[in-house]
């Protein structure tokens, strides 16, 4: 039985995580390319924070909420780099271009405030969960 | 309205961050581990089993390399089922001239997609099935080195088969007409929705089969066990090795010229515009992945053809050495002929030539490994069984497909044939005479290790000469075509002018054999789906009688193991193994053999 339990620690048998990981991967794709807002964040969510579970489950890293929250911490700089490079700062111009995400002007914008406001959520969510549950 | 969208946002963020929370919390499938007890299904056995969720979750939730071997394969044959009814559709409008009962565009949407279906969502995933499931066994490893990559590999995958049907599940879109290679600028101006579907879909499967290279790569190098050197690697690792990274540098390069596509299409950028990048850096960009990926789809083939034959030849592979050294010079050699596509774009007569001399050197290594099937077999006690004659119908219709390669590379005759009949003939040879055979061979001959029974033997041998004669049937009589000069990707060929009346014939001929290959796929899909459900079991560990000539290999060895541990104690993984005791059924074993 020793031996047994050495190949499942190393080789775990099930893990919740890849499908979504892969699922959000999708969405998040479909969201940003074709440029649908409410897709593109909800891929975003998904994706970050499945590659979160998926790192802890595996113990690549140590916490699932300080992951998450970095996770969101990039992602939201990203995504305001993009708006602010796009010319999309201000109430708005962002209300803009999420309502016409594929026009000139708004493409970049609407792109980046969509990954923005997902890191956003994450870190936030993040923070939340460290407040609720640390030992996680 | 923006207000909408956001509010939209606002609730799928909510229920996303719910979802995640749930599984966080019950992320602890530890509780299925044997020491946790009290699963509903788990149940102890001596092979590891026990760990996995039942029903369908534990397919779902699955990083055991085996059951996502299953999963790929299972995938690909729906592909192959899919891209097989898009084709069909496509031979029968072909039956006469003129356009009968499907549109033109339809008929280049299902042109497109039947293409991208076979390569991408059926031909590597199929690979990565065998891969997957024996690779790990060959080398004596618990598993793949990274399982969880591995899955996720495996879930990018139904999404992008999704996405790339798109255009046809979606109502109201239109589906991609772009043909596979996706050539700028008609991939770039056309409107449908369903081209940017295809082209995440693509995208998805490409960032796949990336992951799953990473994944053989890593295992191979550090998985083995400890008897394994790279001396007495099998040759089907070999391949799979090869091909992975071949992957490592192709699939990356393709993930990018689409993301390049999909922004020029959405974002307003020029990569593939005249006033940009130009329209033939996208066949460039292709093509370096392209042909490239042509030997990714055949090396694994090729090598497990090199398995199976010398098991059916009674003796070992003739000279392993140079056919693992050859595997090893196309991998390179592959990388420096994509332009043998380009001969007729306008490209420098000087680069032409030397594409043209690295295109003809890459038959080398292909001659050199059939000369050594051949040798093999020569003189050797060649039994019959199916995966053998799958093996040997590689080897015929890989002659004519390699043939045919060859002369394309050479310029002046490109420069006649390119985009007629003569390429689809060329590289059908290849692709459903040689890849789908080694395929099939693979199938049957490792039927027993991943259902635990025997196919039924006369339908498989229906199954076999239904597609080497729908095969030749088909694809034969597209060389001729494309030699009477009927160019490729037509929906009809009412034309006024050119042996007419011959064309006619050798359509009809090829929608014939399609019909017989279609037959023989439908024995092959029953003979499969009810040989596992019902087929006689194996009870010997040997079912092929490798033992005799020193054959025996790894992976039988294993089967072997898991054998004894069924009639040990019964298994409470997975339902159709629970038997047991088998040992009345095993004198049937022997009429088994072939
Ligand atoms: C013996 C080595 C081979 C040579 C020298 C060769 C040469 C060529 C050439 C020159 C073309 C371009 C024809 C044209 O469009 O005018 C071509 C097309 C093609 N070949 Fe091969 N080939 C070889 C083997 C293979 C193999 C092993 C495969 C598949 C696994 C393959 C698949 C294809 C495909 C898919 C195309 C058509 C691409 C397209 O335009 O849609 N070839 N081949
Ligand atoms: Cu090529």
């Amino acid at each position: 039985m020793a031996e047994q339990a050495d190949v499942g620690d190393r080789f775990p048998t099930a893990s919740p995580w890849p499908l979504f990981v892969a699922v959000g991967f999708t969405v998040t794709e479909l969201g940003l390319f074709i440029g649908i807002f409410p897709v593109a964040v909800a891929g975003v969510l998904l994706f970050g924070a499945s590659v979160a579970g998926i790192l802890t489950e595996a113990e690549y890293v140590g916490h699932l909420w300080k992951t998450m929250g970095v996770f969101g911490a990039v992602l939201a700089a990203i995504g305001l780099a993009m708006v602010v490079y796009g010319g999309g700062v201000g109430v708005e111009a962002a209300l803009g271009a999420i309502d016409a995400p594929n026009v000139v002007g708004n493409r970049l914008v609407s792109r980046g405030l969509a990954v923005g406001a997902a890191g956003i959520i994450l870190a936030v969510t993040a923070a939340t969960g460290e407040l609720l549950e640390p030992a996680r | 309205m923006a207000g909408e969208q956001l509010a939209l946002t606002v609730l799928m963020g909510l229920l996303l961050v719910g979802v995640a929370a749930l599984l966080t919390r019950i992320e602890d499938w530890q509780a299925y581990t044997p020491f946790g007890g009290g699963s509903v299904t788990g149940e102890e056995t001596s092979y590891g089993h026990s760990e996995k969720p039942g029903g369908v979750i534990r397919w779902l939730t699955t990083v055991d390399h085996k059951d996502i071997g299953i999963l790929y394969g299972a995938y690909a044959l729906v592909a192959f089922a899919v891209g097989g009814i898009m084709v069909m559709i496509m031979r029968l409008e072909l039956l006469f001239p003129a356009e009968d009962f499907i549109t033109t565009g339809f008929y280049n949407s299902l042109l497109t997609s039947h293409g991208i279906t076979m390569l991408f969502l059926f031909g590597t995933p199929i690979i990565a099935a065998f891969g997957n499931y024996f690779v790990p066994l060959l080398i004596g490893a618990d598993d793949m080195a990274f399982p969880r990559i591995n899955a996720i590999a495996f879930w990018l995958l139904p999404p992008g088969a999704l996405l790339v049907w798109g255009g046809f599940l979606i109502p109201g879109i239109a589906p991609a007409q772009t043909s596979w290679t996706m050539y700028a600028p008609l991939s770039v101006e056309q409107t449908h929705l369903g081209a940017d579907l295809m082209i995440i879909g693509l995208h998805l499967t490409g960032v796949s089969a990336t992951m799953g290279a990473i994944n053989f790569i890593a295992t191979i190098f550090t998985e083995r066990a400890d008897d394994v050197s790279w001396a007495n690697l099998d040759i089907f690792s070999w391949t799979m090795l090869t091909q992975s990274g071949l992957i490592l540098f192709a699939f990356p390069l393709l993930g990018s010229a689409l993301v390049m596509l999909l922004l020029d299409r959405n974002l307003g950028t020029l990569f593939f515009a005249v006033e940009g990048g130009s329209p033939i850096l996208w066949q460039h960009l292709f093509w370096f992945f392209g042909h490239p990926e042509v030997y990714i789809l055949v090396l694994p083939p090729m090598g497990l053809v090199s398995y199976i034959i010398p098991r059916f030849a009674g003796r070992k592979l003739f000279g392993f050495k140079f056919v693992v050294y050859s595997t090893l010079a196309i991998g390179v050699l592959s990388f420096g002929v994509w332009a043998h596509h380009m001969f007729t774009t306008g490209l420098d007569p000087r680069l032409q030539a030397s594409f043209m001399a690295v295109s003809l050197a890459i038959a080398i290594p292909s001659a050199v490994k059939t000369f050594n099937w051949i040798t093999t077999m020569w003189n050797g006690k060649i039994k019959l069984a199916t995966p053998m004659l799958f093996c040997i119908g590689f080897v015929a219709n890989f002659i004519i497909g390699g043939v045919t390669g060859v002369f394309l590379a050479a310029v002046p005759v490109d420069r006649l044939l390119h985009d007629t009949y003569y390429v689809v003939g060329h590289f059908h040879y290849v692709i459903m005479g040689a890849i789908a055979f080694a395929i099939f061979a693979g199938i049957y001959y490792w039927f027993p290790i991943y259902t635990g029974r025997m196919y039924q033997k006369s339908l498989a041998k229906m199954h076999f000469w239904l597609t080497m004669i729908g095969t030749n049937l088909t694809f034969f009589g597209m060389l001729i075509l494309g030699y009477l000069g009927m160019p490729r990707r037509y929906a009809t060929y009412n034309i006024t002018i050119g042996p007419i009346d011959a064309i006619t014939l050798l359509h009809q001929l090829a929608t014939v054999g399609a019909v017989v290959l279609l037959i023989g796929q439908i024995i092959f899909v029953w003979n499969i789906v009810s040989s596992w459900r019902e087929g006689r079991r194996v009870e010997n560990g040997d079912p092929w009688n490798l033992k005799d000539d020193d054959l025996y290999s790894r992976e039988f060895h294993w089967f072997d193991e898991r054998l004894d541990d069924d009639l040990a104690l019964a298994d409470g993984g997975d339902e159709d193994k629970a038997m047991t005791d088998g040992g009345e059924e095993s004198t049937d074993v022997d009429s088994e053999r072939q």
